[in-house]
């Protein structure tokens, strides 16, 4: 016990914005605009449910600030409880959920959505203050998330050895940052290569800026060229985030999360996952993949990247079945 | 929506010769998926143009997301333009080793062709740095920019 608090004090604090890039303040949703990184750190004020949901139909934020979004929306939504007099709070939050629910069809925002849901229900059963009992569990709910991952983060840092050099790809909301910079501060070295995760390029601009920011060393690389690097043993482990896991230990990542899992399977390279345990899917087929709009991957700051009438398919996320899957990193989800 | 499920394409990586199109055409390919092709873009603007000009859809995709429709089993065949062989394998444009790699997990051939033009086998770094001239990653961090890489003998069956 005391040697996992000396650890989590190891880097308290030292959080890049992307761990918890969405808090409430005053009664605002501050939510890091994850699309100006590196350019600047800004953060989109949000004040109704709506919003939140743009913000992450936007992909304003992703991954783990979705989760950060949907249960702040509801503080959102049960604010406007007392202005207009609601006598049906249970329904109202039903709404919400519905609203959240709706905003992107990969991340498993039921689930979330439905905890929530089920706490008001037994509040409601209990005759408890609804609104009070679901600020209550929200709260108490994201302060063991946060434990959580930093235990994870520890963990992180105890499977990367001394000299490895890993690939990663996407961006795992600060976990690997912290990780590295744990790594640093025992004189460990280890070497990052990021792919650029196209056509968001969210590892150009967001696990290249954050492992910089904690110092650690980190080489950028396009996602054509993850053969080369792993067939030329330039890498010798690689590890990613997950989206949503099924019951089987298959999951739904970024997409080229998929083909990064077959080369490190060709090629005898360790492929690790952090998860989210959940068994509500049983197979990664029956994950809804999001298909998203393909101006999206044919236009770059409003110019066309190729000229004439050529068409783009932009599939959001790749399913790995865990077959590919040498270690799962699990946060603790009970 | 543009793939629909059992829908099957080709799909064209390098600069290809224009023969290979006429091929395509001949064979009454309506459309073709092309690799985005990072970080110069010149095959996909090169194939692009020529499949536009043969009356053949190009539908583009990055280079990160040929393994979600191997795995929808989407692809009928990859057509790779290679710059040189030997007793190793053979030279292509860097993303050829992945589209190898999972047309053999997904037991779909994959045909090479001479490449349409030569290019050198690494970029100066900051090209990985920027997208369509604008600055992409934070300054001061490395990049690694291979162009070519070598498709072992053992994943090449035609040539």
């Amino acid at each position: 016990m005391l040697k996992r608090k000396i650890n989590q004090s190891a880097v308290s604090g030292d959080e890049t914005p992307l761990f918890w890039p969405a808090k409430m303040k005053g009664g605002v949703l501050f939510v890091l605009d994850e699309t100006l990184i590196p350019d600047k750190v800004s953060y989109i004020k949000v004040t109704t449910v709506d919003e939140a949901v743009k913000v992450i139909q936007n992909m304003k934020t992703r991954a783990f600030g979705q989760l950060l979004v949907v249960l702040n929306a509801f503080f959102l939504g049960m604010d406007r409880f007392n202005k207009v007099s609601d006598k049906q709070p249970l329904a109202e939050l039903v709404k919400i959920a519905n609203a959240l629910n709706g905003s992107r069809p990969t991340f498993p925002f039921a689930e979330v959505t439905g905890m929530v849901l089920h706490w008001a229900q037994k509040a409601a059963a209990q005759d408890q203050d609804i609104k009070q009992t679901v600020t209550r569990n929200i709260n108490g709910y994201l302060q063991g998330i946060r434990t959580r991952r930093m235990d994870r983060v520890n963990c992180i840092a105890k499977f990367v050895k001394k000299g490895d050099c890993v690939l990663t790809h996407c961006n795992v909301s600060g976990e690997l940052a912290l990780a590295a910079l744990i790594c640093k501060k025992e004189k460990k070295p280890v070497r990052f290569f990021a792919t650029e995760t196209r056509p968001y390029l969210q590892g150009a601009k967001l696990t290249c800026w954050e492992l910089q920011k904690v110092g650690a060393d980190v080489t950028l690389v396009a996602d054509n060229a993850i053969g080369s690097l792993m067939a030329d043993q330039i890498v010798n482990k690689v590890i990613v985030g997950s989206d949503r896991s099924c019951a089987n230990g298959d999951f739904a990542n970024k997409i080229g999360t998929y083909q990064i899992a077959v080369l490190a399977k060709e090629f005898k390279i360790p492929f690790y996952v952090l998860t989210q345990p959940s068994n509500r899917i049983k197979k990664g087929v029956d994950i809804p993949v999001e298909i998203r709009e393909e101006g999206e991957l044919l236009r770059f700051n409003g110019k066309k990247i190729l000229p004439g009438k050529v068409r783009g398919f932009y599939p959001g996320f790749d399913i790995v079945p865990h077959k590919f899957v040498t270690k799962d990193i699990p946060i603790n989800v009970n | 929506m543009l793939i629909d499920k059992g829908k099957k394409f080709y799909l064209l990586h390098g600069i290809l010769e224009s023969e290979i199109f006429d091929s395509l055409k001949s064979k009454g390919v309506k459309q073709v998926v092309i690799m985005e092709s990072r970080p110069s873009l010149k095959a996909s603007c090169h194939n692009a143009r020529k499949l536009l000009k043969g009356g053949i859809e190009p539908i583009v995709i990055s280079d990160n997301m040929a393994g979600f429709l191997f795995f929808r089993k989407h692809i009928k065949e990859v057509w790779l333009a290679y710059q040189e062989k030997g007793g190793q394998g053979a030279v292509c444009e860097i993303g050829a080793l992945i589209l190898a790699v999972l047309a053999q997990e997904h037991g779909v051939p994959v045909k090479y062709f001479p490449a349409g033009e030569n290019v050198k086998s690494m970029a100066k770094e900051q090209e990985i740095f920027q997208f369509m001239g604008k600055c992409v990653a934070p300054k001061g961090i490395k990049g690694y920019v291979p162009l070519l890489e070598l498709v072992p003998k053992k994943y090449i069956k035609e040539i």
